[in-house]
């Protein structure tokens, strides 16, 4: 069944379309189905891959989308993204960090719509020359200031596009219950944005929330 | 699309750039030192139960594992472990041969008793290239960390430095960061239930902070930890050279402390 473009499910367990035919990234399991060959999306991997079997309604990563990552890592939810925005689209991989930077390059290499920029997301500066087209921010970084990090990002997008952000609550407060750490985020978010969907990634990744929200209205750089 | 292109040069650049950096040397080098260490005392163990089969005494004798394994690997069995053979390694030579004649050990054949020594030869290598390396760390901290160096020490600093991360980690942390870092657990422990915050953290290791007196440690070592989060600024961004002034402030901290 395709949940959403590119996207499918098959007896519970996800699966992305390939854009490289042939080539894994991170171990995962290969499928052929109608002359499409399918890449096992782990949930426990993947922060996104979780969200959408907790049931996320609409995902704002469509093929053709131009998306902003923040936080990349190593690239495993990214090639995912990067699949399912497909040839046309683009992903713009930020990544902070040198060592994950290491296996992001060769995989960029790989992916004709994948750019990996070493930099850091707190500067939008650093990569603004990259992001002109760009309609979707997926920001996962492990920062005690995350949700400003997308607010200063959402300088890229315009009125109606839509944002995902992944919230870990220990690296706010690892003290606080999460519930509130997770308010008191959101809460900094409608700022900007209307909030259009909140999930808990139990039992996939603990104290991580799940947040689509989409623009408000243009805000000046 | 040529901006692809461009962004992968530039993101290769950046990581060679970073990988250039002399503080990450140090880490690793400490890191080495420490598994080396931990190898050396698991190598120690197995040499000694194991030859304990033949010599059980032995090890009550020489308590020092280097010295211990050095007489394993020279001298393997208890016949041949005479005085004046023993004499370079321990003053208590005459005592093991006195014993090696009454051991209630085994009697084992050469063959039987080879196997340990490849093991005694191999923990004894392990230790020496760790002095080597533990060198090379005294010599790069010179180069990279000389104020923290100067107050804390080479190893100490190379321990506060891979705790830490990188030297700029350290040198944008707080002094209260630094000076429990190596007590994570002690300081969650506080954050999360009602028990006294961590006093130090691997700073114990500084001898001012481990010869103070238990109502003073505190003290001591929230003012080696200030003083130390001056020094990695200082070694990442200014001047290198302030060493021996901030030892010398930190000693006159500590006199006050002590009245």
């Amino acid at each position: 069944m395709e949940k959403f473009s590119n996207v499918f499910l098959i007896n519970n367990k996800l699966y992305t379309k390939n854009l490289v035919p042939g080539k894994k990234v991170h171990g995962e399991k290969l499928l052929n189905r109608n002359g499409k060959e399918l890449r096992s999306w782990h949930p426990y991997k993947s922060k996104l891959a979780s969200a959408i079997l907790k049931g996320l309604k609409e995902l704002p990563i469509t093929p053709g989308s131009k998306v902003l990552y923040l936080g990349a890592s190593t690239g495993t939810t990214a090639s995912h993204v990067s699949d399912i925005a497909d040839k046309n689209g683009k992903v713009v991989c930020v990544e902070y960090s040198e060592k994950p930077m290491e296996k992001l390059i060769p995989l960029a290499e790989k992916r004709s719509n994948m750019l990996p920029v070493m930099g850091d997301a707190n500067k939008p500066k650093e990569y603004t020359d990259y992001c002109q087209d760009v309609n979707v921010v997926y920001q996962d970084v492990a920062q005690p200031n995350q949700a400003e990090i997308l607010l200063k990002n959402t300088r890229f997008l315009e009125k109606g596009d839509e944002a995902l952000l992944c919230i870990k609550s220990r690296s706010i407060n690892a003290v606080e219950e999460p519930k509130k750490v997770f308010e008191k985020e959101i809460s900094k978010l409608r700022k900007d944005f209307r909030i259009k969907e909140t999930l808990e990634l139990k039992p996939f990744h603990k104290d991580h929330a799940f947040i689509r929200c989409k623009k408000k209205s243009a805000t000046s750089p | 699309m040529k901006d692809r292109k461009k962004a992968i040069e530039e993101a290769r650049k950046k990581v060679k750039e970073a990988k250039t950096e002399r503080d990450q040397l140090i880490i690793h080098s400490i890191k080495a030192v420490e598994e080396m260490d931990e190898v050396f005392n698991l190598f120690y163990e197995r040499v000694e139960n194991w030859h304990s089969l033949h010599f059980p005494e032995l090890p009550e004798i020489v308590k020092n594992p280097e010295t211990y394994l050095h007489i394993i690997n020279e001298l393997l069995t208890r016949p041949e472990m005479k005085e004046e053979k023993l004499k370079q390694h321990t003053p208590k030579a005459k005592k093991i041969e006195k014993e090696s004649k009454k051991s209630m050990g085994a009697e084992l054949d050469e063959k039987d008793l080879k196997q340990i020594k490849r093991l005694a030869k191999l923990a004894i290598d392990v230790k020496n290239e760790r002095n080597e390396i533990e060198e090379y760390i005294k010599d790069v901290t010179k180069e990279v960390t000389p104020n923290l160096r100067a107050l804390a020490g080479p190893i100490l600093t190379a321990r506060l430095l891979s705790l830490a991360g990188s030297l700029e980690k350290m040198a944008k942390m707080p002094a209260s960061t630094i000076q429990v870092l190596g007590a994570e657990k002690a300081l969650f422990a506080h954050l999360k239930k009602n028990v006294p915050p961590p006093k130090h953290g691997v700073i114990f290791n500084h001898p001012e902070v481990r010869k103070s007196s238990e109502d003073n440690r505190g003290k001591v070592s929230r003012s080696l930890a200030n003083k130390l989060a001056i020094a990695a600024r200082l070694d990442y961004f200014g001047d290198k050279h302030k060493g021996k002034e901030m030892k010398k402030e930190f000693q006159e901290k500590l006199k006050k402390i002590r009245g």
